[in-house]
Formats: C-alpha cells, sequence, structure tokens
C-alpha cells in the first residue's frame, strides 16, 4: 500500500470524525459558513452598489481614477485603506494579505480542534497505543498525521481566501484592482503559502505540546497560550520595543524602506522565507519530540 | 530447534520520568510458538510494561526481547507487523463505524480496502458482530467493542497476540465466545497468545503455561509444574501418626515427613508411581490404619497467592517453589 493510500485513509479519517463530532463541526463551521456569509454579503453589498451607480451615471466606468475611488463599491474599503495609511505600493500586499490572514484566522478553530484531536486526543481517546503498535516508523507517523490534519484546514483557509476574494472582487477600489492585476491571483495562488505555512506552526506546536500533554483541555490551554503570545506581543510589545529603543524603530523604518524598494516577488520570496522558518523549527521541534517512547511513558 | 516466539534476556524498565520507579527488574523468559501464555501480577507488577516493550512501544533500560528471533530494539517495525494487541483499557474511534474503522487499522498494515473486507468476515462472523458493521462503535456495548478490539487486533493476522485483561467486565456468554476463539488461534493457526489477566479461571482453562510477576520474575512453568511440582501427599490415618515418620522418612525418594495428629505429610521427588505405594506399605506394616490418601495439588488460586501475599499463602499451607 503506497504512501499515499495510507495518507488518503486518514485524512477521510480526520474529515469524518470531525463532520461527526458535534465541537469539531462547530469549529468546521466556523471556518467556512462564517467566511462565505460575510464574502456573500459584501459581494452583494457591491453588486448592488454597482448596479445604483451604474442607474446613476450610465456613462461612468470603473477604471475612472479618483472618482470611482470615491463613489464606486470600494469606496469603503479604500477610505478604511487611506484611514490606515496603506501606501499604494503595499495595495498588491492587501490583496494577498486580508484574505490570507482571515482565512487562517477563521481556519484556526478548526486547525487547533483537528491537531488536539489528532495528537492528544489519541491519548485522551486510548487510541494511541493501538496506532503506535503498528509498524509504520515515527517519522512517517507523524507527517501523515500533521498532513491529514493540515489538508482539511488548508481547503477552509483556501474556500475562505477565495471568497474573501470574490468579495474583494465585487467591493475592492478600482487602484487595488489595477495595482493588483487580478485580487482573484492574488488571493488564491499568491495567498495560499501565506495561509498555510502559519498554519503549519500550530500543526508542529500543537504536535510538540501534545507529547507531555495528558488531556485536550490541558493541551488546548496551552496552545491557546502560545496563540495569545504573538497577539499580545503584536499589540504591545512590539509598540512598547519601538517607543523604548528608538534606535531600533529607525532600524526596523530602514528595514522597511529596503524591503519596499525590492521588487515585489522578492519581496514576496522573503515574506515566505519568514514565514517558513519558524514552521520548520516548529514542525522539527514535534518531529523530535514524537517518538513512541516518549508518548506512552 | 526453531526460535521461541518470544525470547526476553534480562530485561529490565526504569522509569525516570516517575521518580525512577523499578517496573521490571532483570526479567527472563521464553515463550514457545502456538502457546497460550499466562502473565499474572498483581497491580503495578509491571506486566503492561513488559507487553508494552514486547511490542517496541516503551525502550527497556536493560535487557533485550527478541520476537520471531529479531530484536526488538534492532527491527521494530518488522516486529510489530507480526504483534497483534489489545491493551487493558483500549479504545477506539467512537465516530466510525466498525468497518470504517478496520479500514483505518488495516491501512496501517498496509492492507488495502479488499483485503481488510477479506480477512475481517469471518472474523465479524464467528464474533458474531457480522450485522453491525456498518454502526458506529459509539453504539456498542462494552462487549462488543472488546470483540472488535479483538478483530482489530488480528486483522493483519498476527503470529503473537498480547492481550491485557481482554475478558475484564464482560458477561459470561462473550467470555466464552473469546476463550474459543484463543483456543482456536493457538491450536489450529498456532497463533502465540500471551495473556495478563487478574482471572485466574481463565488462565487455568486456556494457558499452557504461567509466570507470576511481581517487578522481578516469581515463578515460571506449566500449571501441573507449578501445581504439584514437589509432589506433596497427606496419609490420613486412625490414631497418631507419629511412630510413622521415621520408618517412612528411610524410603528412598521420600523428603519432608512430618506428623500432625493423624495426618503424615511428606514429599515424594522420586517416581510417584513406586514411592507412594511404598509409603502406604511402610505405613501399613508399622501398624498404621490408613483411611486416606490425599495429593496436596494447589490450585492457580493459592499458587498466586502464595507469591503475591506470602504471608497469606503460608497460612494457607502455600510455599515458594
Amino acid at each position: 500500500m503506497s504512501n499515499l493510500t495510507l495518507l488518503r485513509v486518514m485524512v477521510a479519517k480526520e474529515i469524518r470524525s470531525t463532520l461527526r463530532e458535534r465541537s469539531q463541526l462547530m469549529g468546521l463551521m466556523l471556518g467556512v459558513a462564517l467566511p462565505m456569509i460575510i464574502a456573500g454579503l459584501v459581494f452583494y453589498q457591491g453588486v448592488h452598489a454597482s448596479r445604483m451607480r451604474a442607474a446613476r451615471h450610465p456613462t461612468s466606468s470603473v477604471a475612472t481614477g479618483s472618482a470611482g475611488r470615491s463613489r464606486g463599491a470600494g469606496a469603503p474599503l479604500a477610505a478604511m485603506m487611506r484611514m490606515i495609511g496603506v501606501p499604494p505600493e503595499l495595495m498588491r500586499w492587501a490583496a494577498i494579505g486580508l484574505p490570507a490572514v482571515l482565512g487562517v484566522f477563521f481556519s484556526i478553530g478548526y486547525l487547533m480542534s483537528a491537531v488536539l484531536a489528532s495528537f492528544v486526543g489519541e491519548k485522551e481517546g486510548r487510541t494511541l497505543e493501538i496506532l503506535l503498535a503498528s509498524p509504520i516508523s515515527d517519522g512517517k507517523l507523524f507527517f501523515v498525521k500533521c498532513v491529514s490534519v493540515l489538508l482539511p484546514s488548508a481547503c477552509l483557509a483556501y474556500v475562505f481566501a477565495a471568497c474573501a476574494s470574490l468579495a474583494a472582487v465585487a467591493a475592492a477600489p478600482p487602484e487595488l484592482l489595477r495595482m493588483a492585476g487580478s485580487a482573484l491571483f492574488f488571493g488564491l495562488v499568491l495567498g495560499v503559502p501565506v495561509m498555510i505555512l502559519p498554519q503549519i506552526w500550530f500543526v508542529g506546536l500543537g504536535a510538540a505540546i501534545s507529547v507531555k500533554a495528558e488531556t485536550m483541555k490541558g493541551a488546548g490551554q496551552v496552545l491557546g497560550a502560545f496563540f495569545m503570545i504573538p497577539f499580545f506581543g503584536l499589540t504591545y510589545g512590539v509598540p512598547l520595543l519601538l517607543q523604548t529603543f528608538p534606535a531600533v524603530r529607525a532600524r526596523l523604518i530602514d528595514l522597511g524602506k529596503w524591503w519596499l524598494g525590492l521588487p515585489f516577488m522578492e519581496q514576496y520570496g522573503l515574506a515566505l522565507l519568514l514565514l517558513s522558518v519558524p514552521a520548520v523549527v516548529l514542525i522539527g521541534i514535534g518531529r523530535s519530540l514524537f517518538r513512541r517512547d516518549r508518548m506512552l511513558t | 530447534m526453531s526460535e521461541p516466539a518470544i525470547r526476553i534476556e534480562g530485561l529490565s524498565k526504569v522509569y525516570p520520568s516517575k521518580g525512577g520507579v523499578t517496573a521490571v527488574e532483570d526479567v527472563s523468559l521464553t515463550i514457545g510458538r502456538g502457546e497460550i501464555f499466562g502473565l499474572l501480577g498483581p497491580n503495578g507488577a509491571g506486566k503492561t510494561t513488559m507487553v508494552r516493550i514486547i511490542c517496541g512501544l516503551i525502550a527497556p533500560t536493560a535487557g533485550t526481547v527478541y520476537v520471531d528471533g529479531l530484536a526488538v530494539g534492532d527491527q521494530p517495525d518488522a516486529v510489530r507487523s507480526r504483534i497483534g494487541l489489545v491493551p487493558e483499557d483500549a479504545g477506539d474511534y467512537k465516530n466510525l463505524t466498525l468497518d470504517e474503522e478496520l479500514e483505518y487499522h488495516g491501512a496501517m498494515y498496509g492492507l488495502d480496502r479488499a483485503a481488510v473486507r477479506r480477512r475481517s468476515g469471518p472474523l465479524l462472523e464467528l464474533l458474531g458482530l457480522r450485522d453491525r458493521a456498518g454502526h458506529r462503535l459509539k453504539t456498542f456495548s462494552r462487549g462488543m467493542r472488546r470483540k472488535f478490539h479483538l478483530i482489530r487486533a488480528l486483522l493483519h493476522e498476527p503470529r503473537i497476540l498480547l492481550l491485557d485483561e481482554p475478558t475484564a467486565g464482560l458477561d459470561p456468554v462473550i467470555v466464552e465466545e473469546v476463550w474459543d476463539l484463543l483456543k482456536i488461534l493457538a491450536t489450529e493457526q498456532h497463533v502465540t497468545v500471551v495473556l495478563c489477566s487478574h482471572h485466574l479461571e481463565e488462565v487455568e482453562r486456556l494457558c499452557s503455561r504461567v509466570a507470576i510477576l511481581r517487578k522481578r520474575l516469581l515463578i515460571e512453568g506449566s500449571l501441573a509444574e507449578l501445581s504439584g511440582g514437589d509432589h506433596r501427599y497427606r496419609l490420613d490415618l486412625l490414631g497418631e501418626a507419629a511412630a510413622l515418620v521415621e520408618g517412612v522418612g528411610r524410603i528412598s525418594g521420600v523428603v519432608n515427613v512430618k506428623a500432625e495428629n493423624g495426618v503424615l505429610h511428606f514429599a515424594v521427588v522420586g517416581a510417584i508411581e513406586q514411592v507412594v505405594p511404598e509409603v502406604v506399605r511402610c505405613a501399613v506394616s508399622g501398624g498404621g490404619r490408613v483411611l486416606g490418601l490425599t495429593r496436596n495439588e494447589r490450585d492457580l488460586r493459592s499458587l498466586y497467592r502464595s507469591f503475591v501475599n506470602p504471608r497469606e499463602g503460608a497460612e494457607n499451607g502455600g510455599a515458594h517453589v
């Protein structure tokens, strides 16, 4: 039997377990239904506004420069971007980053419950011993489990990205569309790695925590704490750091300017590299801890 | 001579993470092919640790385990493919159906869906779970789940079956079904079964050899050897037996002669078919009026007690072999 068949069976098991387990189903609903509803509403609002505009100004086109920006369907989004202070050269990143960040955020509910169920849940459900008694090597077992959790989660994030991109097409300001070329392209093709790499962080982290944790509740608390650390770090820690150490702030601004000066694909490659490092480190930690003789003692 | 199914040499396990607790200490054991071997011991005696070491789930602190001649530490995956495991508190994926979980479990052993169906069919039929194949496991009773655990462990046709309390908490009818299955496996398919159990009747009914473990291996042998290994007898007489002690004690092959009111206790170390009649003749010729002769066989329960709780065993007439 090939590794792919083993993977297929494990993914099928994860999906069946999710669809039949109420708590995991809630995560799934949060990951799919909510973004689709939001996207649907935004899309509807965008189409409706376009029709209204066309009815009022039959000669105007979408690409009418500042007029479109101020009055079109994307006016609220454009206004929000200006308010946030997003420079025009970062508009491409808005097309990738917004769906990607929201995709990760909304699929994280499913991902967290799935990764804990896949590792600690096996301990709690007393199925781990049977699983470990199979003739599959530690490494293969670890990676197959990781992928079987990651695949549905990545699909969820992708569904969300599709919804968000669709909404962006309908509601985006003309300058965003012009600069990006295609929001769908940026959101769905370039956004995928940006969505998946942070998910790999959580899988690696969840696997590492699972080795020591005995219950899903305990592991969930630890994983939640890890989830909150970057959140508080970004909202409180970074501003404090920049305020306290002006030299660091100046250095970061220089770094930002240098990064913005790079061609877009180099920016993108560098961003992927930065996202990949924690993914590799955390998966590596999870893999090194995932050893049969540690799981049952 | 063929390699035994399981050979354990000087096995020890210390858990540093549990404050240096010694679970198993210097255990050596050999289990033959097609044998049903009973592993007895009180809670915390190290039975589960031994089973896990045999499966390669945990590494021993010292010693080596060979399964089918393969060292577990050197070829753990090859060893695991030969073993079927039913842990004491085994779980299952309650949201999957029986068929789905068998397919999932089969995939772990490289079996495709067709092979799983082919192999599980007769087992489901034998244990009466055929009509439950499409039902979710959370709807199963404890007995049905336990039978399912056995089927799951047998799916890849293991040569060695490790069972930890396979019938604990089951009703007598299911227990009989499980016992029948184990007998069939051992006698017809030459599967080696290691049975960890507190159910002594089960061990007496099924096992050809037993070992009692309490961190160290206290005793090991066939039930016949353990229960009557020293061939102890009691001769009931009318009147005092003390006068016969000297005469009986002189018979070759007779040891440990003791008189206790009207009872003469003795043990035979030689050929019992010659020595025992000689003792009776000696007693009769010495003036003793023989009322009866009884062989003091210890059943597994008293033997177990004598080892696990030596004081209680001594009070019950038990002794260390």
